[in-house]
């Protein structure tokens, strides 16, 4: 979400970022995602236990028929030893032993003994056929007489028949066209093999147990395939299917390589099932017990629907009930931002309606409150805004009076000073007059005194001078006149005018020039001289003992004039009040050393006018340095002064 | 197949495969960078059911995987002759001929050095078909009734059945077969016919009668009647290659008992002529001869051949004694099963 939207306009939000469509797709994710689920576990559940079960049913009929199967084999041994009783069996022995072929006769007396057995035989449906071979395999007698005469040593069970009882796996027999399953029983006198009776199994019986379709549904069947080629021994509930037919699918497979268990798997109809396998040792074939998946599953598809009904049901209360109240949630929401906005645009009067007592409530009435309290708060700004504004004028008011003041100050001083200046002139020259004996002779006494007024009022004039220059200063009267000057020669000049107090208090002075300083500069050569005057002045006066030294210098595009002294020094927490009207280090200075703490004043001014600056460095009982600095117009062309 | 632009990758793939074939296959892989070794085989009829394994073994690429190229010769009349297989072998025109037992014994006993390999049909299909309304059951029932026979084994197999069941093969009024079909039974022409019950048993069947049958092998009168031979000098010189063979026929005929239904799609594929169904019903019928219990596909039995000599001598076809083991030899069946 953009939220660096300017302040003013409202923010934009798309469809899909609104809270109520956020909500709703949260509330439509947590109700159909369980459903989802929750439907994939039914499903799988109610699946897995229809499976289990259907599984459990085949496996149990499988097992039932398996025991059918056995239980019918057996039979049919036991009644083709119940043929076998001692009569028959010597009567069978008298037969064999004498087989010529004029005993033909003989053979039909037995044969129609053994038919008329294996005719009561017959009524249980078990043998289609019963017949008696010698040791040579040569069949004597049976109860088909299309049999007499065949030599069954090319027949499969020839061999083993000859030892035990032999039950001969499913195999097709050529002349019949079909899979035929014969049980042998051996015949001995006295330790001696005579013969074979054998019972070509009547197939009918097996496939009425096969067939039978109780437990198995609509769709389900039980059948039995050979491992001789794949045959099937008994027949299957649909049509088309032949018996003489390879048949391979899973379970068929599993169960001919010896396997027994469940599985699903496409059946000989290519139609999905489930299916028990078995394989039967004795017969040596496959037992397949198989339901189709569409109706073993049945059941699986009505509990899901119906669980499926029901989750839809609900997600639909869920979503509607989910609805209303992101409607009741997001509806006050938009209300509080509507007031806000119209609050922002100057609709202080605004107020939200509190609904419902819960935290959307709460959030209303602190609204409420917070409008209350900014309708207050700006109502006490306007009050204090008009209050400054008041204070303000009074200022302004004050400022004019001031400055008014101030020049009126300046004015007065000026006046003052030029009339003060005039009376002050005609006492100096008057008391120099005496002084020079021009009026007549003075006593000692009279002499010192006129001396006193003439130091006095030179001094006076000084002061007034000084308040003078303050005044015009002040009073903006001071022009600065800028024109080409010789700085070199100014400099000497500041040398001459200095060096006869060097001389007075026996102190070094020495002028320093840079070589690099123009000769001709742009600059008001009077001002400049009364700034290094001044601070000469100042220096003199302040050492006692050590040097002066005066040097200039140009750096970068400014003019440096630094005055070094090695007097007293100030102390640093005066450094800054120098340079005010009237203020000298400290009262005793000014009546050691003399002087009307207006020369720095002056001088900063001056600096001021002319673009530049003064700063001092120093250090108590070592000395000062004032450095001014000012813009350095060099001026190319020579011009005279 | 192996160029010298085929990327390192792709040769060691297809070795990989190789490797993996030849150690998942029971049956030696020859490297297939070797020449495929060419071989014929001289069939005993037309593109038929009957040849249905070769044709497996050649589709699913059996001969393939031994480095053969096997070139399926039809059998049958040529310019109104015969093909005899046996001649075409001896005369080194083919490598293997299809033939029965009685035909190898025979031209044995003239000194011609062929030698039997196989045997595609573990039983006789031969038998006394007879129409079931006819209640014709047994061989003495045959007595005085009219028996259409082919010359040849056929006959020499019918007069043993008859002379083994104690009856006087004169008592039987034996016609040769004039054609091939089995319209003298159904007109009633005759009472009985002597054929394969896996070909003239289901023509009488698509004909809307039910047929009868006195199978030959019921009455001990086995006898190998589709073998597969060569000559003895063959067989010296090129062992190895028949080895082979003989694998990939194994292969085509378990292939063809195992899907009946794809063996039916390759005859088809071979003989465009023949009725499908009927291909289908033949191919269907003789499955369980290929491969009945207590025996192994191909396999050869002492009892069989020696019926079969015990026939000839009875009958005096064969008047100068042989040693009938020297007929048929199971070097290669053997060695295949591991015996």
């Amino acid at each position: 979400m953009n939220t660096s939207s300017s302040a003013g306009a409202p923010m934009k939000i798309r469809f899909w970022e609104q809270l109520s469509r956020r909500l709703f797709t949260i509330l439509l994710l947590l109700t159909i995602v369980p459903l989802v689920v929750v439907q994939f576990i039914t499903l799988r559940q109610t699946s897995d236990q229809a499976q289990k079960q259907v599984f459990s049913q085949l496996e149990s009929v499988s097992s039932l028929k398996a025991n059918e199967l056995n239980q019918w084999l057996a039979a049919g041994h036991s009644q083709i030893r119940a043929i076998l009783a001692p009569d028959t069996t010597q009567n069978i022995n008298n037969l064999i032993s004498a087989p010529t072929d004029e005993g033909q006769t003989h053979i039909n007396g037995t044969l129609a003994n053994l038919t008329s057995i294996a005719a009561t035989i017959g009524k249980t449906r078990l043998f289609r056929d019963i017949f008696l071979y010698n040791a040579d395999g040569k069949v004597l007698a049976s109860s088909n007489s299309a049999d007499i005469g065949k030599i069954v040593t090319r027949q499969p069970y020839y061999t083993n028949s000859l030892a035990n009882a032999y039950t001969q796996q499913p195999y097709y027999a050529l002349g019949v066209g079909q899979l035929t399953i014969i049980l042998t029983e051996p015949i001995t006198v006295n330790g001696k093999l005579v013969g074979v009776l054998a019972g070509d199994i009547d197939l009918a019986t097996l496939t009425a147990i096969m067939t039978e379709r109780i437990g198995l549904g609509e769709t389900g069947e039980t059948y039995l395939v050979s491992s001789d080629n794949n045959y099937f021994l008994t027949p299957s509930r649909f049509d088309g299917f032949s018996l003489t037919r390879a048949y391979h699918t899973n379970g068929i497979d599993k169960a001919l390589a010896g396997q027994s268990g469940a599985a699903i798997y496409a059946d000989y109809r290519n139609i999905s099932v489930l299916g028990y396998y078995r394989w039967i040792p004795e017969l040596q074939v496959g037992l397949l017990a198989e339901q189709d998946v569409s109706e073993a599953l049945a059941a699986t598809q009505g509990v899901l629907n119906t669980s499926l009904l029901i989750g839809v049901v609900s997600a639909l209360v869920a979503v509607v009930i989910g609805s209303l109240y992101i409607a009741q949630v997001t509806t006050p929401v938009r209300e509080l931002a509507q007031a806000a906005i119209e609050i922002t645009n100057g609709n202080l009067a605004r107020k939200v309606q509190i609904r419902e007592r819960n935290e959307i409530g709460l959030l209303a009435q602190a609204f409420n409150q917070m409008t209350d309290q900014l309708t207050s708060n700006l109502k006490q700004l306007d009050l204090k805004i008009e209050e400054v504004n008041n204070t303000n004028a009074d200022l302004q008011v004050a400022t004019v009076k001031a400055r008014e003041a101030a020049r009126l100050k300046g004015e007065f001083m000026a006046t003052m000073s030029h009339e003060l200046r005039t009376p002050l002139n005609a006492m100096l020259g008057f008391s120099s007059i005496l002084l020079d004996s021009m009026g007549g002779e003075i006593d000692n006494d009279a002499r010192h005194m006129i001396e006193r007024i003439q130091a006095n009022s030179e001094r006076l004039l000084n002061l007034i001078n000084g308040v003078l220059d303050i005044a015009k200063i002040e009073a903006g009267r001071m022009e600065i006149v800028y024109k080409p000057t010789d700085l070199y020669k100014l400099v000497d000049s500041w040398r001459q005018q200095m060096s006869v107090l060097a001389e007075q208090k026996n102190l070094k002075f020495r002028v320093e020039i840079d070589p690099a300083v123009p000769a001709l500069i742009s600059a008001d050569g009077e001002r400049l001289s009364q700034i290094a005057v001044n601070l000469l002045s100042n220096a003199f006066k302040f050492t006692e003992q050590g040097s002066i030294i005066l040097s200039t210098r140009a750096l970068n595009d400014e003019l440096l004039i630094e005055v070094k002294d090695t007097g007293i020094g100030i102390p640093p927490h005066a450094t800054s009040l120098i340079f005010e009207e009237f203020r000298q280090v400290d009262g005793s200075s000014r009546r050691a050393y003399g002087g009307t703490g207006l020369g720095l004043a002056i001088v900063r001014n001056l600096c001021r006018m002319m673009d530049g600056s003064i700063r001092v460095t120093s250090e108590m009982g070592q000395g000062s340095t004032f450095i001014v600095t000012l813009p350095l117009k060099p001026v190319l062309s020579p011009v005279a002064t | 197949m192996l160029t010298p632009h085929m990327p390192h990758r792709v040769v060691a793939i297809l070795l990989l495969a190789g490797f993996g074939l030849s150690a998942c296959n029971a049956a030696p892989v020859t490297p297939t960078h070797a020449p495929a070794d060419k071989l014929n085989i001289q069939l005993a009829w037309t593109h038929e059911y009957s040849s249905a394994a070769f044709y497996a073994a050649e589709k699913n690429n059996h001969f393939q995987e031994q480095n053969l190229n096997v070139n399926l010769i039809e059998g049958g009349f040529k310019d109104g002759k015969y093909i005899v297989p046996i001649d075409q072998v001896l005369n080194n025109t083919v490598d293997f001929g299809m033939g029965s037992a009685s035909d190898i014994l025979v031209a044995r006993s003239q000194g011609k050095s062929i030698v039997a390999l196989a045997s595609i049909m573990q039983r006789s299909p031969l038998a006394v078909i007879t129409l079931a309304k006819s209640n014709v059951q047994r061989p003495t029932d045959l007595i005085g009734k009219k028996v259409a026979v082919s010359d040849g084994g056929a006959n020499q197999v019918f007069t043993t059945l008859l002379t083994s069941q104690g009856i006087d093969p004169t008592k039987v009024n034996t016609i040769p077969r004039a054609t091939f079909g089995v319209d003298p039974l159904l007109k009633g022409d005759v009472d009985a016919l002597v054929g394969w019950v896996i070909n003239e048993g289901v023509q009488v069947r698509e004909a809307g009668q039910e047929p009868s049958f006195m199978l030959m092998s019921d009455y001990g009168v086995d006898s190998y009647d589709f073998v597969l031979f060569t000559s003895d000098q063959s067989l010296k010189t090129h062992a190895d290659t028949y080895e082979r063979f003989i694998r990939a026929v194994l292969a085509g005929l378990k292939d063809e008992i195992a899907s009946p239904d794809q063996a039916a799609a390759y005859i088809q594929s071979y003989a465009k002529n023949l009725d499908p169904k009927g291909q289908y019903s033949r191919l269907q019928a003789s499955i369980p001869l290929l491969n009945p219990p207590n025996t192994k596909l191909g396999m050869m039995g002492d009892a069989n051949w020696a019926i079969s000599y015990k026939i000839l001598t009875d009958q005096k076809i064969i008047t100068t004694p042989i040693d009938y083991k020297s007929a048929y030899t199971l070097q290669i069946l053997n060695k295949i099963y591991g015996q």
